[in-house]
């Protein structure tokens, strides 16, 4: 199972990217929304992990691109700091199936994606 | 006792006096900028900005940015613009009657379609044609406004009419934002502080010869160029300094035309750009300080000294007088529209000390300068002329000039620090040696030529046409 | 007038000049001399930090997940950073970076965070800078307490809330919320100075999400006597919609203070029962544009079943000389399906200008939401 982790800061991304690999996924990182679309585009990853305030193109971008060229329906999880209810209803609005808000555990992450994973695996 | 003496005597006393005061201003403002920035960087070192990106209580910011022929950059400049983290705001694009493809080309790239739209019409504008926005909900922040060409102030003015967010952010399309800018725009607005903050300004850095991608800046360079370098150089000395130390006094006159934030409100009652007049960034600041002045509710013009905008400065000789040449009818025309505050304590610092002093240290320098120099050849043809004397002068006035820009230099280093190697720093400091040869006398030339076209009554705005950044993929 | 016989410049010697301008050139070599030096000097600094940052990320990262066992009961430090560790500089940038980290992790790894702090003994750090003279070293000490969740230096930080420095004053009062949650706004019982918008920015990210026990006060927070609390209080109603305060809150519409009057507004836009729409456009007339702007936007977000009660009304300010009352009118109506819609299509200027413009832009725009909902 391959994870696409955007993500601007480097504790976080290596924390995620330490997690995940415990899990034993296939793990990606990309430091800003550009990357991350090139990313998507190279490797169409089966889930995605991304932080909505990130340089070159946000999360949001991130949601609709992949809700509007691809195919595959590939779950999304955001995770960000932003909690604001207009935020967060954009983002589910715009496809994304799951919105964590930082601070955040790694372990309720680690258990989110495996439910996704299982969900749409089906 | 001839004539030509007392003539002589009179215009040596008069040149030595003004230089006196205004080396005493240098110093002056020199030290009120090292206060006023290290309260600054103490203030907000350890401010979280992130936490107004996260709130709901976030004030709401319209950014306008007019755009005229931009075809070649528009497209990624708004991308980059859309990618500012700040969540309460709006991206308004005015396409001041293009004769280019720039709004096809926006048209294109982000799906938009157009609107229903009532704009209204608070402040007296050209035609719109047309309100334009994004079919695609990710871009539901930006709006694209068409209209006929007016210039530039009647552009920012159909921004204003359109934005619905109580305060506006102007910009220029061209320039670079950080994106923390209006996170940290936003934050003096939001202080209390027993004042109404009314507009609040920010730096504005050159940035040729920087790593640009995807209309984002990835690395600061010391400009190659000799040119944009000693530019470089003017603006670190004049906001780092300058700025910093009116700010402090709240005397500030202008806010860069390229970067500034405003209570539309308070524009809006002002009425607006002015578009009479080429220097309107500055007529609006002095506007509506005299609105507030002369309404006595106490209010501040507040500055933010990080590096948060960065713009391409003129290359060549050319286009850079035409600037200058522009910058000074701007100055004249302001002033004069406002004379009525000059010396008039009913303004209290801004007619007893802002006002003198953009009029003699600003407006009049590059005058008195020329005329210095014409009476200093007279002299010497009438055999008037200390020799010895002379040089001893200008060799003290010269090295004055070196350490004021060896100072902010050295300000830049101990706050920014954008150049970091050491070699930058000597490249800048060999400008600043080379400056009063290579650049002084040209900017003193374009001003004075600025004067003589505006009593022409020379109007035009000094086309400017850009060389487009160093674009590189990522390696 | 003699003075003018003596040329000026002959009063000046040029010896003094010249030893000016060698004095300030003397000046400027050395300054450039320190420019250079302190560039080099940071350099290294920079050049070490980059050594540092690996092994404080892996440490890091081993904290946050580290798991406690009878075997283990501390967080494994390599050798390398336990030697690194006797470096005041070293720690701050430690420190800093747990920081970073702390504010993005909650539950275990947070928790984690704050064990490794409490077993470097970094509070020693923070509490020598916490006695410093400088303001803003001890602000920013009390931010460090706070994100390490060090109660024990409660007594310290709690007398620091009405400190004449605001910055101390700021930092102190968002670090007893975070440590305290609602418990710890009690402050705003005697605060006297006014909080800023900014600063209550700050109170709110510290306070949590959802609502406990411990919101108590609210009542006398909206009559204080600070105009600044009762607007803080404002925000705190809208967002955790209490609705009990709904009276209370619409007290608020007739407070001195424009600002106020506007934030109650807000608040009343999420709290708002079926006498609302009524008490809102009460007070229409007495205020100012601003409110009227205000109210009307209210309105709008209040949904039909309010609006539909003013229709009457709306119908008039339809008529009013301000286009954006005029546009906010509409706006108002064009949530009302049936009998708003109706009333603008009935409109007896309906086909004129300006509202032909402004009522169709009102309708695109809800259909537009209404799609989008």
């Amino acid at each position: 199972m391959k994870i696409l982790v955007a993500e601007d800061e480097t504790i976080m991304l290596k924390t995620i990217d330490f997690r995940l690999k415990k899990d034993g996924y296939e793990v990606f990182l990309a430091e800003d929304g550009q990357k991350a679309l090139e990313k998507i585009e190279e490797l169409s990853p089966d889930l995605i992990i991304t932080d909505i305030m990130m340089p070159y193109a946000s999360g949001l971008e991130i949601v609709g691109f992949v809700r509007k060229n691809k195919e595959k329906r590939i779950p999304i999880i955001i995770l960000s700091a932003m909690g604001q209810e207009d935020v967060v209803l954009e983002a589910f609005g715009l496809g994304a199936d799951d919105y964590i808000t930082k601070p955040f555990s790694p372990n309720e992450l680690s258990v989110r994606v495996k439910r996704l994973l299982s969900v749409t695996g089906r | 006792m001839s004539w030509q003496q007392i003539i002589f005597g009179f215009f040596s006393y008069g040149i030595l006096l003004y230089s006196l005061v205004l080396l005493a201003f240098y110093l002056f403002i020199a030290l009120f900028a090292i206060g006023e920035i290290r309260h600054y960087l103490w203030a907000n070192r350890f401010t979280d900005y992130r936490v107004l990106a996260v709130s709901s209580n976030a004030p709401g910011m319209s950014i306008l940015a007019p755009a005229y022929n931009e075809a070649a950059t528009v497209v990624e400049n708004v991308r980059s613009l859309l990618s500012i983290h700040y969540n309460n705001l709006e991206v308004i694009i005015i396409n001041d009657g293009s004769k280019d493809e720039s709004l096809q080309k926006l048209i294109a790239e982000y799906d938009l379609h157009k609107v229903d739209f009532f704009v209204q019409e608070r402040v007296a504008t050209k035609k719109v044609r047309g309100v334009y926005k994004s079919a695609n909900p990710v871009f539901h922040k930006l709006i694209v406004v068409d209209k006929e060409n007016g210039g530039k102030a009647d552009a920012l003015n159909v921004g204003i009419n359109i934005a619905g967010k109580p305060y506006i952010v102007c910009i220029d399309v061209d320039c670079i934002l950080e994106q923390d800018a209006l996170l940290k725009m936003a934050k003096p607005f939001l202080e209390e502080k027993g004042y109404r903050v009314i507009a609040s300004g920010g730096v504005v850095r050159i940035a040729n010869s920087c790593l640009i991608r995807n209309g984002r800046l990835e690395k600061v360079n010391l400009p190659d160029r000799f040119l944009p370098r000693v530019q470089t150089l003017e603006y670190i000395r004049a906001f780092l300094l300058g700025r910093m130390a009116w700010s402090r006094m709240n005397g500030l006159l202008l806010i860069s035309g390229a970067f500034g934030a405003f209570e539309k409100e308070i524009v809006i009652a002002c009425g607006g750009y002015n578009h009479k007049t080429v220097g309107e960034d500055m007529e609006l600041v002095v506007r509506m300080r005299r609105y507030m002045e002369e309404r006595k509710e106490p209010y501040k013009v507040t500055y933010i000294p990080d590096p948060l905008c960065w713009t391409e400065a003129p290359v060549s000789y050319k286009i850079l007088g035409r600037q200058r040449n522009r910058w000074t009818r701007g100055t004249i025309e302001t002033l004069r529209f406002h004379k009525i505050m000059f010396l008039n304590p009913r303004y209290r610092l801004l007619g007893m000390l802002s006002y003198p002093y953009w009029l003699f240290f600003e407006l009049l320098a590059p005058i008195v300068e020329f005329a210095g120099i014409a009476g200093l050849l007279l002299s010497a043809l009438f055999g008037f002329l200390n020799w010895s004397v002379f040089f001893a002068l200008l060799g003290f006035i010269v090295s004055f000039g070196f350490l004021y820009s060896i100072f902010a230099i050295l300000m830049e280093v101990l706050t920014y620090n954008q150049y970091k190697q050491s070699k930058d720093i000597l490249r800048l400091v060999l400008t600043a040696i080379l400056e009063p040869v290579l650049f002084h006398p040209f900017v003193v030339w374009s001003a004075i030529r600025g004067n003589i076209d505006l009593l022409r009554k020379k109007n035009s705005w000094g086309e400017m046409t850009r060389q487009g950044f160093v674009v590189k993929k990522n390696p | 007038m003699p003075f003018l016989e003596v040329h000026p410049i002959q009063y000046l010697k040029t010896g003094y000049l010249v030893v000016a301008m060698f004095v300030l050139l003397g000046v400027l070599f050395s300054v450039v001399l320190f420019m250079l030096l302190y560039l080099l000097a940071r350099k290294k600094r920079e050049k070490q930090k980059e050594r540092w940052h690996q092994p404080v990320d892996l440490l890091i990262r081993r904290a946050i997940f580290f798991e406690e066992s009878p075997d283990r009961m501390q967080i494994p430090i390599t050798p390398g950073v336990s030697r690194w560790l006797k470096r005041s500089y070293f720690r701050q940038f430690l420190l800093d970076e747990m920081i970073t980290a702390k504010k993005s992790f909650s539950g275990n790894a947070a928790e984690n965070l704050v064990r490794l702090y409490n077993q470097l003994r970094l509070e020693r750090l923070s509490l020598t800078k916490l006695s410093s003279l400088k303001w803003h070293i001890r602000a920013r000490c009390i931010q460090e307490l706070a994100a390490m969740d060090q109660k024990d230096q409660v007594g310290k930080i709690y007398r620091l809330t009405n400190h004449p420095n605001e910055f101390i004053r700021m930092e102190a009062q968002s670090a007893i919320v975070h440590f305290y949650g609602f418990e710890g706004l009690r402050f705003l019982d005697v605060v006297s100075q006014p909080i800023s918008e900014w600063q209550q920015i700050q109170l709110l990210a510290q306070l949590p999400k959802t609502l406990g026990a411990g919101l108590k006060g609210m009542e006398s927070w909206l009559k204080s006597s600070n105009s600044s609390v009762i607007s803080f209080a404002l925000k705190l109603a809208r967002i955790h919609r209490r609705f009990e305060l709904h009276d209370a809150v619409a007290g608020c519409l007739d407070h001195h203070n424009p600002a106020v009057r506007i934030q109650a507004l807000k608040c009343l836009q999420d709290i708002c029962n079926e006498t609302t729409a009524t008490l809102i456009i009460g007070r229409y007339e007495k205020n100012d544009r601003l409110y009227r702007i205000a109210a009307l936007e209210t309105l709008q977000c209040m949904g039909p079943e309010s609006a539909e009660q003013q229709i009457g009304f709306l119908q008039k300010e339809l008529l009013n000389e301000d286009d954006t009352i005029k546009l906010a009118t509409a706006r108002v109506l064009a949530t009302v399906s049936g009998r708003g819609t109706q009333s603008l299509d009935d409109f007896e200027k309906a086909g004129e200008y300006p509202w032909n413009e402004i009522i169709r832009q009102a309708k695109g725009e809800q259909t537009k939401s209404g799609k989008a909902a």
